[in-house]
């Protein structure tokens, strides 16, 4: 119970600064283990890899020994897989046919689709789709190399080589042990044996072999292919099938940091990150508060008021948002113009020029306080409801015997309230950090990254996150889609986000050291 | 959706004496344009087994032109189906029309073996639907003329050449107006059948505030609604609309895809047209203050509904909300305006145009049927069929000229609006629209004012980069 030793922790503590050094130099202590955490995980890359080389080089080995010190069954399995376990006997005939089966499928995938694509993997194909007459005189279209094709097909191709490569290996383990089991005069394992081997001393293996493989499919080689593609000049002018694309190295991570599309990406993300700062504090401290309101003592119908704040949770975002655009919409009359500004100028007779204020696309700084205030609206529900359990767990005692020390309720929140909720939800905080600046729902629905200027060239949108960016130049016209810049943005809103989920980890980890609150 | 369709029979039955009527003055038309309208092949130079160009003038059937093609045999085709994506609202109107097609009178009952399978798509949509998957898309589709270079450059669309299409291509060449089957034309050949011609805008305005000679000049426009604390609706903030007085005074629109040059922007014409566009934008309120001399309304209908309920004195009309035969009584329709350039002249407000074509999927396992089909729904009887069902815009020469087309009042604003001041919506880059809009709002917003135009960092935007 006693966060006396809390306090003792921190060393900066110590010293007799005021409020606001300690809190910088809380903040500076926290990025500075952040940045040593990086450090250590950039210094381990070249022994990582050296392992890496190592561990390569012992498999090759291995596979020598085995080879070496098989007998002719087990060196016919380096050519038949399976060949050491099914030839000994009925008992290895599924293990076997398994190992037989995966060679058999790899010879006729690489035959007849991998290879092919592999081979074209360099160039990304060699010839346009065209038009020609064919037998019968008709003037009709052929394929070309569909370079998308060949660059999926082809990471996919690897995958699968190396899974192969891991199986071949398995495959004259199991055969070498197999023949040492007879040469020891070991009986050899039946199906029922194996089956139980997968279900307990494999069985780590057995269990997340699916959920491993369904990541793998789903998220890595789609990312692969993504990251590939900043390497490419795919964009309208060069997309298949009817044109190819090819590798053009860094020509576009060139053309995103430099000119007006570095301008414009240094802006985005600058906006990105006050966005996602605001969004996030305001959020967390507004909900915090009003749950403290809510569970006051004094405060009636305490069920009434926080179903009144959880109906929004219940309302899509969707719904919600689109309803807050056209509410705030904004004409040049008074007739035209949306709800809010009827209210303000029917009912309390505001005058800011006729029709009002444009709310969401007129002036930069009233757009971008507005897409924060309504994400408060939307978003502050969700703290609330986690702060209010957090409340209720805060033990009585520690209240009553502040009191009895004479502590007021600001006292009372700054030393017991604010730093039990900051102990459970510091790590969540980080988290929602990361998820508002790939928030694309609020800004999408709310502005569409407006309001627009043309800047040099560029149309920049001043409450465009750097995802709603890459949206606009990818998907909003597809005739005009700029597929390699946006998978460069891509990969910089990655590397960021990556960053602050750093920062959640060390956090994470260091929280559950300090053990304090338990 | 069924009430729909019955609706429509009902509709159907209820036009079909029209119809009728109008079906005898083609037969008696078409003798004559027939005859009048050749002449029209364009020359290339010859190609190894399909038809040579100048063979296009033997068309003589150019409904039906496979009645000409000597290698076509009126042998059964074997059973397939033709898979059409076309606008909901057509939908029953072409059924009728494909019923005929696969009746047993109809070549005796050449095509009685296709199944036609109609999806509703409209044809805004089609070019992203074929973006995902060219082959997986229909046989035959409904496409805006905007997208048409695209379409080409994308090879979705079966050229209409070789040994049946070119026939086709003759026909097409004959029998509708070089201004709608132009944008459809590349190296002497036809890519898609024109279909509709009625895409754009014209003026709509209250008979009982304005009279026809004033509705004929903008300044007149924005100084009666002044007066009479009513607006003029025009959507300066929507690309579509914004370029109008740069037409106007003169800029040539070179929209060429990705290739497309918009240096002509930052012209000296370009400047008068950016000057006016800021003078009108900011023609500020009427008498009492509150009502803005031009407004912008997004609302389908907005125009013609403001007229009627009287906020509105006049205002810029699309094709497809056009006025009703009713509401025509209070709204007249006009040309666009003329308005007042920065040298003092008066200058007609340009705008654009366009229209609807049916295309034929190059991948497609039938083409030769499809291609049947697709002249089948575009031909002078479909499209009598389609102005009688949804007072379509013929791109039929013959079409064009029937009475009952020429008195549609729609229609004829139209004409005069693209024969004053009309520039073909041809292949424009997304980026022309985004950098256009994106000027507009920095009019609004102040940023760009008379003496800082910013004309050449528009045009920047709107030209997409070529790499």
């Amino acid at each position: 119970m006693g966060n006396s030793d809390r306090s003792a922790t921190p060393t900066w503590k110590q010293f007799n600064h005021p409020w606001y050094a300690k809190l910088g130099l809380g903040i500076a202590g926290y990025f500075k283990n952040v940045g040593i955490m990086i450090w250590h995980v950039i210094k381990s890359i070249p022994f990582k890899l050296w392992a890496l080389i190592l561990a390569i080089g012992h498999g090759f080995k291995g596979l020598w020994l085995r080879f070496k010190n098989g007998d002719w069954r087990t060196r016919l399995s380096y050519l038949i897989m399976g060949f050491g376990n099914f030839s000994r006997g009925p008992k290895q005939f599924i293990v076997g046919f398994l190992y037989l089966a995966v060679e058999a499928l790899f010879v006729v995938f690489m035959v007849f689709s991998g290879a092919g694509y592999l081979v074209k993997l360099g160039t990304l194909g060699t010839i346009d789709e065209y038009f020609d007459y064919d037998a019968n005189g008709e003037w009709v279209k052929f394929d070309g190399d569909n370079s998308l094709k060949i660059l999926i097909f082809s990471v996919l191709a690897i995958a699968i080589i190396i899974f192969f490569i891991i199986m071949y290996v398995q495959n004259t383990k199991s055969a070498f042990n197999v023949q040492q089991r007879v040469q020891n005069g070991q009986g050899i394992s039946s199906p029922k044996d194996q089956f139980n081997n997968a279900m307990n001393d494999n069985y780590h293996i057995t269990v997340l072999a699916l959920p491993v493989l369904g990541v793998l499919i789903i998220t890595v080689l789609p990312l692969i292919c993504n990251i590939l593609v900043a390497f490419t000049n795919f964009n309208y002018l060069h997309s298949p099938p009817s044109d190819r694309f090819w590798w053009t190295g860094f020509e576009a991570f060139k053309t995103t940091f430099q000119g007006s599309y570095g301008i414009l990406l240094w802006r985005t993300l600058g906006w990105t990150l006050v966005w996602a700062f605001f969004a996030t504090f305001t959020n967390f401290f507004f909900g915090m508060f009003l749950a403290m309101i809510i569970n006051k003592k004094s405060i009636k119908m305490k069920v009434f008021w926080r179903t009144c704040f959880v109906i929004v949770i219940a309302v899509p975002d969707f719904v919600s948002l689109m309803m807050m655009g056209q509410f705030f919409s904004y004409s040049n009359s008074n007739i035209y113009t949306g709800a809010f500004n009827h209210i303000i100028i029917e009912w309390f007779h505001i005058k800011t020029g006729v029709g009002g204020v444009n709310w969401l696309g007129g002036e930069a700084w009233v757009a971008r306080i507005m897409v924060i205030v309504i994400n408060l609206w939307r978003g502050m529900p969700f703290t609330m409801l986690s702060t209010m359990g957090i409340l209720m767990n805060i033990p009585e005692d520690l209240y009553e015997s502040s009191r009895i020390d004479g502590a007021g309720p600001v006292r009372r929140f700054i030393s017991i309230t604010f730093p039990y909720i900051m102990f459970v939800m510091g790590p969540q905080l980080i988290t929602t950090f990361t998820g508002n600046i790939n928030n694309f729902n609020v800004i999408f629905f709310l502005t569409g990254g407006g309001p627009f200027t043309n800047i040099g060239g560029v149309r920049y949108g001043a409450t465009n996150l750097l995802i709603t960016w890459l949206y606009s130049l990818t998907m909003q016209d597809t005739a005009l889609a700029r597929y390699n810049i946006g998978s460069v943005i891509g990969i910089f809103t990655f590397i960021i986000t990556a960053f602050f989920a750093l920062i959640v980890f060390n956090s994470s980890k260091s929280n559950t050291q300090e053990d304090t609150f338990q | 959706m069924h009430k729909q369709l019955k609706n429509h029979s009902m509709e159907e039955n209820m036009k079909k004496k029209l119809l009728s009527l109008l079906l005898a003055s083609v037969t008696a038309l078409s003798v004559a344009g027939g005859l009048a309208a050749c002449n029209n092949g364009s020359s290339n130079s010859g190609n190894a087994a399909g038809l040579d160009p100048s063979e296009f003038n033997k068309v003589t059937h150019w409904d039906d032109p496979m009645l000409d093609n000597a290698n076509a045999n009126n042998d059964k085709v074997e059973a397939c189906t033709i898979r059409v994506w076309a606008p909901v609202e057509v939908i029953p109107t072409y059924t009728a029309l494909m019923n005929e097609f696969t009746s047993d009178s109809y070549h005796d009952g050449k095509y009685s073996n296709v199944t036609i399978n109609f999806q509703a798509m409209e044809e805004g949509e089609v070019r992203e639907n074929l973006g995902t998957d060219a082959s997986a898309g229909a046989d035959v589709f409904f496409f805006p003329s905007d997208h048409m270079g695209d379409f080409i450059k994308s090879n979705y669309l079966a050229p209409l050449r070789g040994a049946t299409g070119s026939y086709y291509s003759a026909a097409i060449t004959q029998r509708d107006s070089e201004t709608t089957y132009a944008p459809a034309m590349k190296d002497g050949y036809c890519y898609a059948f024109p279909t509709t011609s009625d895409n754009g805008y014209y003026l709509v305005y209250n008979k009982n505030d304005l009279t026809e000679t004033e509705a004929g000049s903008l300044d007149t426009i924005i100084a009666k609604a002044k007066t009479a604390n009513k607006s003029f609706m025009y959507r300066y903030g929507t690309g579509f609309y914004a370029a109008t007085f740069f037409f106007g005074e003169g800029v040539e629109l070179d929209a060429n895809g990705a290739d497309s040059d918009f240096s002509s922007f930052m012209s000296e014409s370009g400047e008068r047209g950016a000057k006016a566009m800021i003078k009108y934008i900011n023609s500020g309120y009427c008498q009492d203050g509150e009502t803005p001399a031009i407004i912008d309304l997004g609302a389908n209908g907005a125009a013609v509904n403001g007229i009627i309920d009287g906020t509105l004195i006049a205002g810029v009309c699309g094709a497809w909300e056009a006025p009703t035969k009713e509401q025509q009584a209070t709204v007249g329709l006009a040309k666009l305006p003329t308005f007042t350039s920065v040298d003092g002249s008066q200058k007609q407000m340009g705008s654009f145009f366009g229209g609807k074509y049916c295309g034929v999927n190059s991948s497609s396992q039938n083409q030769q049927v499809a291609m049947a089909v697709a002249n089948f729904l575009t031909n002078t009887k479909a499209q009598t069929t389609r102005f009688a069902a949804h007072q379509a815009g013929p791109t039929n020469k013959v079409v064009s000229n029937l009475n009952e087309v020429k008195e549609n009042a729609p229609l004829a604003a139209l004409a005069a609006q693209v024969a004053a001041g009309g520039v073909l919506q041809g292949n424009i880059p997304g980026t022309w629209w985004s950098g256009l809009e994106t000027y507009v709002d920095d009019i609004e917003a102040g940023n760009i004012t008379e003496t800082n135009l910013g004309l050449a960092d528009m045009v920047a935007a709107m030209t997409p980069e070529k790499a």
